[in-house]
């Protein structure tokens, strides 16, 4: 079997705090695998050691064919690695020096060497698609976080890439603006694009993941489809966690 | 006050400007690209460079401007001389004119004082946006140029022109090695008469002039390189 993603073994501390304990994972393609758990599970640096930005200390990451050794890994590799995948941030992290339109392009023009004529039009078309045709030349912070985290999808969006790691996208947003980026998260995923998403929005993980990952400790707990983890979980911290998160009592 | 003194004068010591500028420009230019990259040494905690950039920096700022010309100008053309003697060349060190070592010393705390500027400039920049750089796939260098140096520069920009102004002034100690910059020419027109008042009143306005005018630049300069912020005009 093929997958599009593949981690083994993932190790990771942060001096003597042990993070990641040995996390295995396989994503095939077009899979949405939504990533739970309590903050401190190691899901967020799970996601940053896909494309290295925490590297881990053992292990391996695989993605599309192409896999880096945690242990020996060189700079050549990692970038390698880093332009298959691409990444939405939880505070956006759009180029504050550029203007939305820019921020979209940067990618096609430094990374992948497009003409600049070509990024931008795709940039434009890319950028009507999540609804900021009208922010174009705007600055990132002359936008709502709303907007901004659009804006965070469309820069990952067009570089075409393998897959795309969310790290809890909505959870610096306004209440009010949850649901736009969502909806725009839903759009991508309908495309069938590859995507794993860190999130607490439970009701989003229904009803968009095609698998749903609980994590804590370091390690994966459980796993299955939506409904089946999310509504008949089977091992009892699970059933802990999501009965608090959803504020029903537990019924087991 | 002698109106006289003043009207000849005063065009010799405007003839000065330009010495006065190529030292300030030459040691900027040079002293703040070896700033920069002293302040990236550090920020990447590259083993023992960066110490020694630490020393370095910090004997710099703590001793007196016009002790690091002198060393320069005293100590270094013996240095010099020395070396060439031990790999056999003849160096002839009184071929070096003054300027030079002005120009030396001026580089070296200019790199020093830049360097602080520059590395509080980019540890201002969010760590996210060296992250997302390298999310899209960007290399490192990609990341400093493309991203964080427009920001940082925007940050280090008001201290930069402080700095420059400060160095305008500095140039005036290049008058105890002889360079004829514009202090040294006003204090040497003004001795056969006495006409110390007049000198310091004209090198006043020259300095007031020069000031006013890179503070302007800079101005400028800054609220360009600003626009990306949410309160600039946009």
């Amino acid at each position: 079997m093929d997958y599009m993603v593949k981690l083994e073994n993932i190790q990771k501390s942060f001096g003597d705090n042990h993070i990641l304990k040995g996390v295995e994972l396989n994503i095939k393609k077009g899979e949405v695998v939504v990533i739970l758990g309590p903050s401190g599970s190691g899901k967020t640096t799970l996601l940053r050691t896909i494309n290295f930005l925490d590297a881990a200390d053992e292990g391996s990451v695989c993605v599309n064919d192409f896999k880096v050794d945690a242990k020996k890994h060189n700079k050549a590799q990692v970038i390698e690695l880093r332009r298959k995948t691409a990444m939405v941030f939880q505070n956006y992290n759009l180029f504050a020096n550029k203007t939305i339109l820019e921020n979209v392009m940067e990618g096609l023009v430094t990374v992948k060497k497009f003409k600049k004529s070509d990024a931008e039009e795709m940039s434009r078309r890319i950028l009507a698609k999540v609804g900021l045709s009208e922010r174009c030349d705007f600055y990132p912070a002359q936008l709502s976080g709303g907007q901004q985290q659009r804006a965070g999808i469309a820069r990952a969006l067009i570089l075409d890439p393998d897959v795309i790691l969310f790290d809890e996208p909505t959870s610096a947003l306004d209440p009010e603006l949850v649901g736009e980026v969502l909806s725009t998260i839903k759009n991508v995923a309908q495309t069938g694009i590859t995507m794993i998403v860190v999130t607490h929005e439970i009701a989003f993980a229904r009803e968009v993941a095609t698998r749903v990952i609980f994590m804590e400790g370091g390690k994966v707990v459980e796993q299955g489809p939506p409904e089946a983890l999310l509504v008949h979980p089977k091992e009892p911290r699970t059933q802990q966690f999501l009965s608090r998160i959803t504020g029903i009592s537990e019924s087991a | 006050m002698d109106f006289g003194f003043i009207m000849e004068a005063f065009p010799q010591i405007a003839a000065a400007i330009p010495v006065t500028l190529l030292m300030v420009f030459v040691s900027a230019g040079i002293g703040w690209v070896l700033g920069l990259a002293a302040a990236l040494v550090r920020k990447n905690r590259t083993p023992v460079l960066s110490q020694i950039l630490a020393v370095f920096v910090s004997f710099m700022r703590s001793v007196p401007s016009v002790i690091v010309l002198y060393i320069a100008y005293y100590v270094m053309p013996a240095v010099i001389y020395a070396y060439g003697q031990n790999i056999g060349w003849a160096i002839d060190i009184n071929a070096v004119p003054p300027i030079a070592y002005a120009i030396f010393a001026l580089t070296l705390s200019q790199a020093a004082y830049s360097s602080e500027v520059f590395r509080a400039a980019i540890a201002a920049v969010d760590e996210g946006q060296t992250e997302a750089a390298y999310s899209v796939g960007m290399t490192r260098a990609q990341a400093l140029f493309r991203i964080v140096f427009p920001q940082a520069f925007a940050t280090a920009m008001p201290n930069l022109g402080g700095l420059f102004v400060g160095l305008i002034k500095e140039t005036s100690l290049a008058y105890y090695v002889g360079v004829y910059e514009i202090t040294a020419v006003a204090n040497l027109l003004s001795i056969p008469k006495l006409n110390f008042i007049e000198a310091y009143i004209m090198t006043t306005v020259v300095y007031e002039i020069l000031s006013f005018l890179f503070n302007k630049c800079f101005r400028a300069g800054e609220s360009r390189l600003k626009r990306f912020r949410a309160n600039a005009a946009g």
